[in-house]
């Protein structure tokens, strides 16, 4: 799904369609299966698996309180998927196109600068912690409760140190407020498709239609 | 254990990133190498994957007779760990009185890591992993962000290394230490170019001035500033 | 003219200091104070005491073009069209003039195969070169380079010096711990412990450095 903006508006519809009940977690689940690189990002994203964990473990908590523990589990489980196909999509420089769409030249711009620097944040913490990680491992110091505090002290000062070399780029750079760029999106017929999909999904969470059915057979059998 | 022999030996290590790929084979034996190529050829890469930090596509790297083994990565602030100097040196299990009887930071026992300037942090490290006596050490870009002297001052410590197998991978074109081998990733193979001072000759990536000193015949003895200084000064 | 009257900043203190066009090379010890120096003809930072004045105006009423020693320290964004468009960008250009400009830019610095890249995926000379393209896009008056050579190898430097010549640039400031790199300049300061020592050209300045490491091995050679 080349175009952001149905990308973005197709996680909402099929997170919110999730969240309300689990016919729309069940029908954003076959969305899911359908549309998205599904075992890739899996593959891809090493905490799938704990993510998993710890939603199965609140799920079974909740199943045993006479929760609906089955219920829980499946939304949280295709707000997760969702989420995580949203975020492995993201291509540099998404964001500020699609602010500048929505917002245009001044709080647009500002915003969509700020998400691609947070981004770019992002994959630089996990850079650095991949290195902190391999520098633990070398002086075969464990990672413990203790030896975190040293290591968020580390990514303290870079992310500091970051920000005031990001501050200094963009003023030396010419930053005032906002800036001045045309978004393009490229989108084709299957990105089209996808996103009434997620209408679909929507809908059918808003009016559940396993109820109508439901209703509508009883209905059936008292008239016969 | 006296009169063993280490080795480390690469066979036909494959490491394939995004925009590179780089096919490794050779023997490291006891000594100082220096692995020498052009910013991007995968000089890091390899040392990580020596120290089996990062995965190969195919090949193996083998370690005979190799006990402590460390890299020192390009950017020393990655190894902090430590909230005060002596802590840090302590992590590194050198006792803060035997690190500072060989290095220039007296008065700086209860002092933050962070408080040093990046070339006075990569001294602190490059000291205390000569201080450490590992049979296999690596060394990333010792001399980024170090001025002459400090570059100097790292060149002189390593000559004092005289057992286990220490390789420097560097793009630096001055101020070198002695070596005992020379290596260089040129086209995504890593070549050895054999021992010092034959190795000069056939280093093809040599610094400018090693190459315009080789073409004047005098080839120096060594790679270090003083040999390059003795050869310029030949008549 | 750069003119610095009595500057300070901290335990800097450089005094009167004239530097005319062309290329200005700062050397010194770490810690002698040449960063701060940069970042104060760059304005980035304002002195405590002082003035700096190029062509009569302050530094933050110039347009300056500005490359951090770490290569990944120069980048705001994740893909390298959206680095060198930026100061256009920020600067409320027309898009096709921004475009042109980026196409332009990359033309003449070699690096048009880079602008559909990620800047993750370039190596530190790559990264150098984009950093340099974003502070060359909107033809600044003055280029200033902290140590931008640290981290690359002597066929990247001799590329980016040939850049620099070429740049149109008023004034290049720049520091280095290369002497090679140093030699090629047209006037060249020398710091310690914040204070100014040296000042001239290369021909002036190096002959009181002959019994240390700052003279280049190159002159010792006779090249």
């Amino acid at each position: 799904m080349q175009d952001v903006r149905i990308r973005i508006c197709a996680s909402v519809l099929l997170c919110y369609a999730a969240f309300i009940n689990i016919y729309g977690a069940a029908a954003a689940l076959v969305w899911w299966l359908l549309f998205t690189p599904r075992f890739v990002i899996i593959h891809r994203v090493r905490i799938v698996i704990s993510m998993l964990i710890v939603i199965g473990i609140i799920s079974l908590i909740l199943q045993v309180n006479d929760a609906s523990g089955f219920s829980y589990f499946m939304r949280m489980l295709a707000i997760i998927l969702i989420g995580l196909w949203l975020a492995a999509a993201y291509q540099p420089g998404e964001f500020l196109r699609f602010f500048v769409w929505i917002g245009g030249n001044h709080i647009g711009f500002e915003l969509g600068v700020m998400a691609e620097m947070a981004m770019q944040s992002f994959s630089t913490l996990l850079f650095d912690l991949d290195h902190i990680r391999m520098s633990l491992h070398m002086k075969g110091i464990p990672v413990t409760i203790k030896n975190i505090i040293p290591t968020a002290n580390l990514l303290i000062h870079k992310e500091l140190a970051r920000a005031k070399d990001n501050a200094e780029l963009l003023a030396i750079r010419g930053y005032h407020h906002g800036g001045r760029l045309t978004p393009v999106f490229m989108y084709d017929r299957m990105d089209i498709v996808a996103l009434l999909g997620a209408l679909l999904v929507a809908v059918i969470a808003i009016f559940p239609f396993v109820n109508f059915l439901y209703s509508g057979i009883e209905v059936f059998r008292g008239l016969l | 254990m006296e009169g063993r022999i280490v080795k480390l030996v690469l066979d036909h290590m494959t490491i394939v990133r995004d925009h590179f790929s780089l096919i490794a084979d050779g023997t490291f034996s006891e000594g100082i190498h220096l692995v020498s190529g052009d910013v991007g050829s995968g000089k890091s890469t390899l040392a990580f994957a020596i120290m089996g930090l990062i995965s190969c596509e195919s090949g193996t790297v083998s370690r005979h007779n190799i006990g402590p083994a460390m890299l020192s990565f390009q950017f020393p602030e990655y190894h902090i760990t430590g909230m005060t100097l002596e802590e840090e040196c302590l992590s590194w299990g050198v006792p803060w009185e035997e690190f500072i009887s060989s290095s220039d930071f007296h008065g700086k026992r209860d002092q933050s890591p962070f408080s040093l300037s990046r070339g006075e942090l990569a001294q602190f490290y490059v000291s205390c992993f000569l201080n450490r006596h590992d049979d296999l050490l690596l060394l990333d870009e010792p001399f980024g962000s170090l001025d002459c002297d400090a570059k100097k001052k790292v060149c002189d410590r390593l000559s004092y290394r005289t057992t286990g197998i220490t390789i420097i991978f560097t793009h630096e074109r001055a101020i070198l230490p002695s070596v005992d081998r020379i290596w260089e990733i040129t086209d995504g193979m890593l070549f050895d170019r054999g021992t010092v001072p034959d190795a000069i000759r056939r280093w093809t990536g040599a610094p400018s001035l090693i190459k315009k000193l080789i073409a004047e015949g005098k080839i120096p003895s060594n790679i270090s500033y003083d040999d390059i200084l003795e050869a310029v000064c030949r008549t | 003219m750069i003119e610095i009257r009595n500057l300070r900043y901290g335990s800097l203190h450089v005094g009167n200091l004239d530097l005319p066009r062309g290329i200005t090379t700062v050397i010194g010890k770490n810690g002698s104070g040449k960063t701060t120096f940069l970042r104060l003809c760059a304005g980035i930072a304002l002195p405590d005491a002082g003035t700096i004045l190029i062509d009569g105006k302050s530094p933050r009423q110039r347009e300056i073009g500005w490359i951090n020693e770490f290569p990944d320290r120069n980048m705001l964004f994740s893909n390298v069209r959206d680095e060198i468009a930026s100061p256009l960008r920020f600067r409320y250009f027309v898009p096709d003039d921004t475009d042109r400009s980026v196409q332009r830019i990359a033309d003449r610095l070699g690096i048009q195969n880079l602008l559909s890249r990620q800047i993750q995926s370039l190596s530190g000379g790559e990264k150098v070169l984009v950093a340099l393209a974003a502070a060359l896009v909107f033809e600044p008056e003055i280029l200033i380079l902290d140590e931008y050579d640290s981290h690359l190898d002597e066929k990247r430097c001799t590329q980016i010096q040939r850049i620099l010549q070429e740049s149109g640039c008023d004034y290049i400031l720049r520091c280095t711990q290369q002497m090679e790199t140093a030699v090629k300049s047209d006037n060249l300061v020398m710091l310690e412990h914040g204070k100014l020592i040296h000042k001239g050209t290369p021909r002036d300045v190096f002959p009181f450095l002959t019994a240390t490491l700052f003279y280049p091995l190159s002159w010792r050679a006779g090249l």
